[in-house]
Parts: structure tokens; sequence; C-alpha cells
């Protein structure tokens, strides 16, 4: 019934209610000191392209395919030789020597969920096993920097690929809303109409009145982890400025315009600055499967979904580097697979797990380089390929997880946090 | 139960006379070492990708594979037939050379030696026809152990399809679900670590077996009290605490009784007149009586109607689709009117035609039921709590369930087919002229096989789910009625006697198989009625005892020693808050004051879907009951409490204009219809403190909160 984890939570409410441990000090703790293994103590920022981006429209160009393969979009030259990308993808162009491309991932899980579940876990997916996304397995792990919930999705988790499966629900992420929503604000997090703090004080010394008469029945240690949400809810919202790392609207509209007024532009400022305040893992999406571009991909992708995750993917590199966030934070673009090199009777792209690209940057990589190469029409791996457990593994490795690690499953049998091995492309 | 122990720790073959060995067989000597020595586990070689190039079948279930990775891959590397001493299959388990595993068995043990003198022999495959494992058992199946430190001898017998018999108890593998409890040694003696219980799986070849242990710490109790008992649910429950010293905890109070069986048996909490009445009748046989008014109200079915749309997943509808009520007011007046739960259960097996006029054919329409082999897993999960879905790639490591067995039961589906319309109530469920089911292993199609069972011949001019349909429903079905009984006894009990509740197999045991086995033949011998197995179950003192626990029970959470507090579901906590305020909610699409209860499908509200009312069934179909975060500011700050609790005309408002109420009254009646009792003295004071204020803002103010703290207590939350 309940496999929490209380040492987390009197960490968090140690924070939240009686260490009085200072918004600054978090983050200077967070910006300085190393993990007690000496590594960078990490974030993440995943800009989930679910639905599947084309690898070919996109960071994979070839020019010289056949003109049934062949994209639309024209490859252009980037700030470092010999790396070009599609026309379409300007701005990420002058940031080539910050972030580098995959061009070689390669799995066989050729339907959404499927694909899904296993690029955010690192797993193929199974019948009787539900497997807990990376983020949810580091919350796990590491637990909550401060007051704030330590994995957020943005606007929501698009499925129970994006969930903490057999962990059970307490390191599920939470989800923040739309932030190019007009009213965007986070749900329950301000004190109800008409009820201040004083109020809610006392609320709180009748309710621990209350049940002190229920801890007498609870064998199983639930009513200690309720507490712990509550004091973590508390926590929450009586930190303004914990709070504060919600409200998007504080951005100057300079800002707000450069990342773009889009799901994904909004969704990538927040995602800044919810890392910068303390969140360990943020995904920004816009909706589940969402590039799924089985027809009309070249309009589709050349009039909006390019230009927004071009604005979303370069801001967010750019302002993550001027503030001297980008070394601790690892950001990855990527979909659950690629899309077929050939183009259909509908002018789209299908599902393509064989050969897709994928972008990443930050967290000590150092840019500008491409691992791995396709064939002419970019339809299967030449060279390097890359399975999703050994990219599962290398993030666990950045975060000085051991991917090694067993979890007992649903079922009991022993799973590995990843089948696979760090990749050294990515540790340098 | 005593202790038999087994004095044959040696098989035949090999403790043989020098001289005259016999010759060796492969399937029975030589594979078992590999799962015995944990090579073939699924963590190791047995997965199904195998380990650093050498795969082996899980647990030794197909030995001609095995024999082939060991002979024929990789050009035989593993075998040196002129110095078979230098073969890696030696070699590595015995550390020798690097191996990622480690150890296995050493030079010259009887593993070792049985290997290498099979190899010297010729490393032959059986000779065709020669005998397989048919059968396993181990002795004692079940025990209860005195003391810590104890040792008892499990010993493991094989029976061959020849009909002959060996001692396999050194050739098995040993292993407990629970190793904190028990350890056992590689010859199968137990040592006891802890008290507890746990089961003890066996295996060899392919084949499962469970010894269930429980360990005592102390002799049986010398005075130990005598326990009333109302039936045999109190019997079968009370024998088994008895033996584990284990005193179940009093009876509940009248207060906790009557909360915890309205919200079980009709979802809603009881009005203060009806907590009044039952509080004051001095009838000995009130709850009696009571049980069986509640049974008969409607609200009963609607409990009931909801817990099996979670099962068949009508939440997956859309909002809007018309087929989620239709199933829902066929479920609830089905259950309404005690229909037979074989004669229920065969309706929605054979159902078909166009959705809008069978509502039944929305259980064949709902998620992905086009494939039949996606039909076969959630019908043996939800009518027999038998999960197939492992067989369905491979034959099942822990279960006797084979491709065969999965993809025979999936092709009565074969022919399913449905006929998609725009209109949606327009939809049609059909059988198709043809269909059949395509083996993945042999390529070749199958045809209809009962589980566990013998084929079936599928006639043209027939739907042969109806004969399905007679296997699933008939008595001597070994699971239908246990199935059923088993989530009957989760939702009134708070856990299932096999957990999770459709996962039965012989190495998940039932914590009371007396209970389980009398439960469901006593549902069968009542006609199949759900509301008779609700009766027994209720009007046992088991049902009726209090949650809190003593100290000699307060350990255990698997023997309903006492009842185990759960939490509500979103419907019933829904309908709980506007029964305590007064205050209707509104759903949209449906009327005003409509109970979340009687909502067919979907989470019409963020309440709802916040605590937990199902959009889609996930793999597992049981709703997460855990808290989350999400839940703790909803029920701080949301606007649901915020609209109840504030909203004028309600309750409150009538006990605050009533002019022979004190505000300490008003206390006592928010706490009686909240958690169904008296507050207690600093209850009332802490409540009472913000009244020092003046004004009539104020005093309303100092109410709400005693709602607000009323609905976010644990005793609120929680049934108990």
């Amino acid at each position: 019934m309940d496999n929490f984890d209380r040492r987390s939570f009197l960490k968090v409410g140690s924070l939240s209610v009686f260490g009085y441990l200072g918004w600054g000090d978090a983050l200077r703790l967070r910006a300085q000191s190393p993990t007690p293994n000496g590594k960078r103590d990490i974030s993440i920022i995943h800009l989930w392209l679910t639905g599947g981006m084309s690898q070919l429209d996109t960071f994979d160009p070839k020019p010289d395919a056949d003109t049934r393969y062949r994209s639309q979009f024209k490859p252009i030259e980037t700030k470092v030789s010999g790396i070009r990308v599609s026309e379409q993808l300007p701005r990420t162009a002058l940031l080539a020597n910050k972030f580098v491309v995959i061009r070689s991932m390669t799995h066989r899980q050729a339907a959404h969920e499927a694909a899904c579940n296993l690029i955010l876990s690192g797993h193929d997916p199974l019948p009787t096993i539900q497997h807990p996304a990376l983020q949810t397995v580091i919350a796990k792990e590491l637990g909550p920097r401060n007051e704030l919930p330590p994995v957020v999705s943005i606007p929501s988790a698009t499925g129970s690929w994006e969930k903490s499966g057999f962990l059970g629900p307490q390191y599920n992420p939470f989800n923040a809303g739309n932030p190019n929503s007009d009213k965007f604000k986070v749900r329950d997090m301000d004190l109800p109409m008409g009820v201040d703090w004083s109020r809610m004080d006392h609320r709180r010394s009748l309710l621990s009145v209350v049940d002190e008469k229920f801890r007498r029945l609870d064998t199983t240690g639930i009513t200690a982890s309720m507490d712990a949400y509550y004091q973590t809810a508390f926590g929450l919202m009586h930190s303004a400025k914990a709070k504060k790392a919600f409200e998007i609207s504080e951005e100057p509209d300079a800002v707000r315009e450069k990342y773009g007024r889009t799901s994904l532009g909004q969704g990538a400022l927040l995602a800044r600055r919810l890392v910068e305040s303390g969140v360990r893992f943020v995904t920004v999406s816009r909706g589940f499967n969402t590039w799924d571009h089985h027809r009309d991909i070249f309009p589709l992708l050349a009039n909006d979904f390019l230009p927004e995750l071009d604005r979303a993917f370069s801001s967010l590199i750019e302002d993550l580097d001027q503030r001297g966030l980008l070394d601790t934070t690892l950001v990855i673009l990527t979909g659950e697979f690629g899309r077929t090199p050939e183009i259909n009777a509908m002018g789209g792209r299908d599902h393509w797990p064989n050969a897709f690209s994928m972008a990443l940057a930050g967290a000590g990589i150092t840019g500008g380089r491409v691992l791995g190469e396709t064939d002419e029409k970019g339809m299967f791996v030449k060279d390097h390929p890359v399975e999703v457990p050994d990219l599962v593994a290398t993030i666990y490795k950045k975060l000085g997880i051991d991917h090694n690690k067993e979890y007992i499953s649903n079922i009991g049998r022993p799973i590995k946090l990843s089948q696979g091995k760090p990749i050294d492309f990515l540790l340098v | 139960m005593t202790a038999r122990v087994s004095l044959l720790l040696f098989s035949a073959a090999l403790v043989a006379t020098a001289g005259e060995k016999p010759k060796l067989s492969f399937v029975k000597d030589i594979v078992p070492i590999f799962t015995k020595s944990g090579c073939a586990n699924s963590n190791c070689h047995g997965s199904i990708r195998g380990q650093a190039g050498f795969k082996l079948s899980l647990f030794g279930y197909e030995p001609d594979l095995d024999y082939d990775a060991l002979i024929k891959a990789q050009d035989g590397r593993r075998i040196n037939r002129s110095d078979p001493a230098k073969s890696l299959v030696l070699l590595k388990p015995t550390f020798s050379v690097p191996h990622g595993g480690g150890e296995r068995f050493k030079v010259a043990s009887l593993e070792y030696d049985a290997i290498l003198d099979w190899i010297r022999d010729g490393a032959t495959y059986d000779s065709a026809g020669s005998p397989r494992l048919k059968t396993l058992r181990v002795t004692p199946e079940e025990i209860t152990l005195i003391g810590i430190g104890t040792k008892h001898q499990l010993s493991a017998t094989g029976t061959y399809t020849d009909g002959s018999s060996e001692d396999l108890t050194r050739k098995v593998q040993y292993m407990p679900n629970d190793e904190s409890v028990v350890e056992v040694s590689p010859s199968g003696e137990i040592k006891t670590m802890r008290a507890g219980e746990t089961a003890i799986m066996v295996r060899t070849l392919g084949k499962a077996v469970a010894a269930r242990i429980a360990v005592v710490a102390q002799p049986p109790m010398a005075n130990y009290p005598d326990v009333a008992r109302n039936n045999f649910v109190d019997d079968l429950v009370f024998a088994k605490l008895r033996r584990l010293n284990i005193i179940p905890s009093p009876l509940s109070s009248d207060y906790e009784f009557l909360r915890r069986v309205y919200l079980d048996t009709v979802g809603l909490l009881p009005t203060l007149d009806e907590t009044k009445e039952f509080a004051e009748s001095r009838d000995p046989g009130k709850r009696a009586k009571l049980i069986d008014q509640l049974l008969a109200r409607p609200e009963f079915a609607e409990v009931w109607a909801t817990r099996f749309a979670d099962l068949y997943r009508t939440g997956l509808l859309d909002q809007g689709h018309k087929g989620g009520r239709l199933m829902y007011n066929w479920l609830r007046k089905s259950i309404l009117e005690d229909k037979p739960y074989n004669q229920f259960a065969a309706e929605l097996l054979t159902a078909s035609g166009q959705l809008k006029f069978n509502p039944t054919a929305n259980f064949y329409y709902i998620t992905e039921f086009s494939e039949p082999e996606n039909i076969a897993t959630d019908i043996s999960q939800v009518f027999l709590g038998v999960r197939l879905e492992c067989a369905r790639c491979h034959n099942h490591p822990w279960e006797k369930w084979t491709q065969d067995d999965f993809w025979g039961f999936a092709a009565f589906f074969g022919r399913m087919g449905i006929k998609d319309t725009y209109e949606n109530d327009e939809s049609q469920v059909l059988l198709k002229v043809k269909g059949e089911v395509i083996h993945p292993k042999t390529k070749k199609p199958i045809g209809p096989k009962y589980l566990d069972g013998p084929s079936e011949v599928e006639r043209p001019d027939e739907d042969v789910r109806e004969k399905l349909a007679a296997w699933i429903t008939s008595p001597n079905n070994p699971w239908f009625a246990r199935a059923i009984t088993n989530r009957m006894v989760k939702h009134y009990l708070g856990r299932g006697l096999v957990e999770p509740v459709d996962d039965f197999r012989v190495t998940n045991p039932p914590s009371n198989q007396a209970l389980l086995d009398t439960l469901a033949k006593d549902f069968g011998d009542n006609g199949y009625s759900l509301r008779h197995m609700a009766r027994v179950i209720l009007n046992s003192r088991v049902y009726q005892l209090t949650s809190e626990p003593n100290e000699t029970n307060r350990g255990d959470a698997i023997n309903y020693s006492r009842y185990y507090v759960k939490r509500l579901m979103a419907e019933q906590l829904a309908d709980s808050v506007t029964e305590v305020t007064g205050v209707p909610e509104k759903y949209p699409g449906y009327m005003l004051g409509t109970h979340a209860m009687e909502i067919p499908q979907g989470a019409p509200s963020y309440f709802l879907a916040t605590f937990g009312r199902m959009k889609a069934r996930e793999v597992i179909c049981e709703r997460d009951s855990q808290p989350d975060m999400v839940q703790a500011m909803h029920l701080i700050s949301g606007e649901t409490l915020m609209r109840q609790t504030t909203a004028k005309g309600g309750n409150l408002d009538k006990w605050m204009a009533d002019a022979s109420l004190t505000d300490e009254d008003v206390v006592r009646k928010i706490f009686l219809a909240a958690v169904v009792r008296e507050p207690d003295h600093r209850e009332i004071e802490t409540a009472l403190l913000p009244l020092q204020a003046k004004g009539s803002e104020s005093r309303r103010q100092a109410f709400e909160d005693v709602l607000w703290t009323a609905f976010n207590s644990k005793e609120f939350l929680f049934n108990h």
C-alpha cells in the first residue's frame, strides 16, 4: 500500500517548515556545491516532441536523396562547419557549437505508446510491468531540492509513460498547466479566497487534534505519507519564492517574445524558471502526439512546428548559457521516434523508429559535434547506432545515479534502472 | 500439520553405485541443474535475450532449446567432447574462467559431476518419447512453524509422463517470496527467520509449485480468548488467527460500524437521523437488519455498477458516448435484480449487436477489443483472475500457461468484429463469417482451446463463445466463482485473499485458501447471488471488528484480524461531502444533485479525476488508491471544498439558524455528519476558539473551518 520513502519527506518537511533554508541559500547550494560523489548537480529540461519529429526535415538533412524522400527544406550551414541542419532552424543553426546531434538513434517500437514508454524509461514495454519514467526515478533517487516538486510536466504529463509506474504515484510529475494561456495559474497553489494564513493555521491546528484518533488505526504509514504531502503542499503555498517560480508573467515581454508565444516557447521559458529555482526535471510538450505528421508535413512544419521549436530551443540554450546554468542543465530535444524517409500519398511521413535524430545540450557536453550517421536516404543507421537504454544510462550517470541499481517491479521481478551502457560521446 | 522429514535427499540417478552408472538423461538430470543453480533465471541466461550470447529457456521449460543452446549454438564451443572437463559449460559456472555470473557450483560437486558424466557419455539428447516431467509436488504444501531458527525439511516429488516418479528434493530450485521470513537451503531445508508468512516457490523443468509457510515466534497461547462467531467466515478466519497467535480486535462500536457499512454498501454516509435511530435502537439484531435494508437500496447496485464499469473499462468511452451509460444502466439493473452472476457473465461474454439496442455489446466495443488476443487477456483477467499476458510471447515461467494455451484461448474470439459508424451508438459488434487466429510460432491457424483443458471444435453455424461462456461459468471452473469472490472480499474487507486480485497462480496462493473455497462454494450454492455473498461477509464478525489494532495483530495485513482502513473511492468522497453540507454538486451534463456514483463513465469534474475516477483502465484494472500532492492541494485550497463549505442555504445555515442549537451543538452536528462520532472535549474547545471574536461573519467562518477540517481529516478520507 505504501512504499513511500519517508526520509525524503522528512527532508522536505524540515526545509519547508522548520529549516527556513532561504531561497537564495538553496540556489547557491545548488549552483555551487557538487553532489557528494563530486558530480555536478544536474537538472534536465526535455523538449518532448511527441508524435515523432522528422529527422530529415530537421537535424539530418539529405538533400541528395530521391524526390520520393527529399525534404522540401534546404540544408543550411551552421556555426560549426560540416554540420548542416534544415533551413527551418536558422536560430538553432547559429548555436550549433552549444549542442550535439545524435543522428543514429534507433529502436524497434513503431507505435506511439510503446515508443514513448521506451524512450522515457529506457525499457521496451511489457504488458505486465509499468516501468517508471526516468524523471520519476530521479525524483525517487534524489528527492526534491526545496519546496518545489522535483518533477514538473508542462502543460501536463502526456500519458502513463511520463509517470512513475510501479514506483507508486508519489513520484508522478506535478502538472503545471499551459503557461501560454493568458490566465495561466497553477491550480490550488493559493489559499482559498477569504482564508488567510492565520485562519489556515487555525484549521491546521484543529486538523492535527482531529487526526490524532486516526493515527492509532494506521499501521501502514499512510498517515505519515499524507501528512508529508500536506506539509509539502503547505510549504509550496507558503513559499512566495517557490510560487514565484511559476509566475511566468514576471518575465519581461521581450524575453517572452524571444521564446515565442507558443506552448513550447512559453513552456521552455517556464522550465528555465523552474530549473533555476530548484526543480530537477521539467518536461515541456505541445501535448500528446502533436508531432504526428502523417499528412501535409511540410506546410505544418514550415508554418508552425519548426518556427516554434527553433525559437524555443535556441532561446532556452542562449538564456541558460547567459545565466550560467547551461553547465548544470541538460537540455534534451527528442520525440519518441523519427519519421519515414518516404513521403506518403498524403504528403506526410509515417512512424520510423529505425533511425532518428536527437539534440542534446549542456550538462558538460561539448557542443558542435555529431554522433552517428544514417544512409543516403536517412533510412537506416550506418554507424554508431545508439540505443535508448544507453541514452538513459548516460543520463543516470550524469546525475550520479547508478543505472545498474535494481528495483523490484510490481510483479516481483527485479528490473535494472537501465540495461544500457553510458555513451562516452555524451560524457565529454 | 506434522512435518515429514525426507530422507531421500539424493535422487536415484545421482547416487547410483559405482561401476553401473545409469546413463544420465539430459532432460531429467542436466536441465534441472541450470534452474537450480540460478543460470536459467529471468535475470540471467533465462532472460528473453539470454546473457552474453548464451540463452537458456526460463527455468528449463523448453529442454530441447536448451540442448541446442549447449550443443549447437556458436559452433558447439560450450562442449568439449575430446576433453570434457575443458567444456565451457563446466569452466564457466565453476569460475575456472571469467564468468559474469560468478561461481554457481564447485568442481567435483554433484552438479559438476553430473554434467561431466553426461558429456563423457556423448552429450546426447533423450531418445524420442522418453518421459517428461508431468507434475511436481512439494510436501508439506502448508505448514506453521513455531520459533525462530526452527528447521524443517521440504521434499519435492516429480511424476513423469510414463507414470514413474522420482524424489526431486535435491534437484529443484527453492525460492521464498519473502526471504526475510525463511531461508531455504539448496537441499530444501527451511530455517525460520522471523514471524510472518511466505510462499516458497519450488521449480524445475518449467514446472512450479508453492509451499505456504507460516512462522510463529511463540508456542500457542495458553490463555487465547474465546472469540464470538457469527458465521463460517469467522470460523475460518479465526481458526487461522489462532494458529498464528493473533487475537482479533474487538467488535466495532455502533458509530464505527454504521459509517463503515454505509460507505461500503451504498457509498454514502448515514444521515444524522439514520445515525440517531441506529445509535438509540436497543434491538440486538439491529446490525443484521440494517445490512438487509442497505442491500435492498438502489445505491447498492450503483456501487457495484461503478466497480464493474471500472473493470470493464467503460471509462474508456468518451464522456459523450452513449454506450457507457447503456452499459452502466445494464449493470445497475442486473445487480438490482440480483441477476445470478453466472448468467450476468454469460450475457456479457456472448454479447453482440448494435450498441444502442444491446447494452452488453459495449463490453466488446470498449477499448482495443478488436484483436482476439486482447479480448483473451481481458476476459481471463476480468472473469477468471488469471493473467495470460506473459504467455502471449513466451510460455509463462511461473505458471503452466503455454503459448498454445494463450493463442488457443484467443481463438474463441477469432470471429469478433466491429462495424464502426459515425453515430457511435449505432456501431455494431458482430461475428464475422470467417476469422482465424494465427499462432505466432507455428505461423499456422490455431483452433479454440480451453485453458488447461481440451480443444473445442467451432462449427461454422455457431457462436463458439457460447461454449466458452458455459465453460467459464461452469461450477467446475476453478477460477470463475473464486475470482469474483476475491473481488467482493477486497471491496468489503480491504484486501483480496489473493493479491493482486486478478493474479491467481499456483505461486501466488491465497492468504486463506479455505475461506476462498468456502465463500466461493457458498456463492455457487446460493444461485451466484452477489447480494447473498455481500450479506454473508457483512454479517461476519470479521467485517464488524474495530479497525484499531492490538498488540498481537498490529503486524497483520493479510489475515483480517481487524478491519483494514482503506481510502474512499472518489465517488464516495464527493458524495459524502455534499451529504454533509447539503449543497448539491452540478456535474456537466447531469441534473443538479446527481451523485457521483450515478455517473456512468469518465471524470466530469476535476475533483473526481484527481481522486482516482478512472479515465482509462491500466493494465492492472484496479484504481490507484494512493494519495498524492495534487489531492492534498485540492483539499486544502481547491474550489470544490471552498464552494461546498461557503455556499449558502445548506445544512450549515440551517443549523446556525436553529435557535435551539448552541455553537457547540453545531460543531457536534458537523462531526456526527462527517465522521459519525461525537467530538471530544479538546476538539470542541479548539473548534470554538475563533468564536470568541464577535460578528456573524466570523461565526460562520468558524464553522466553515470545522467543515474544512472534517473534510481534510483522515477519518473522513478513509473508511475505517
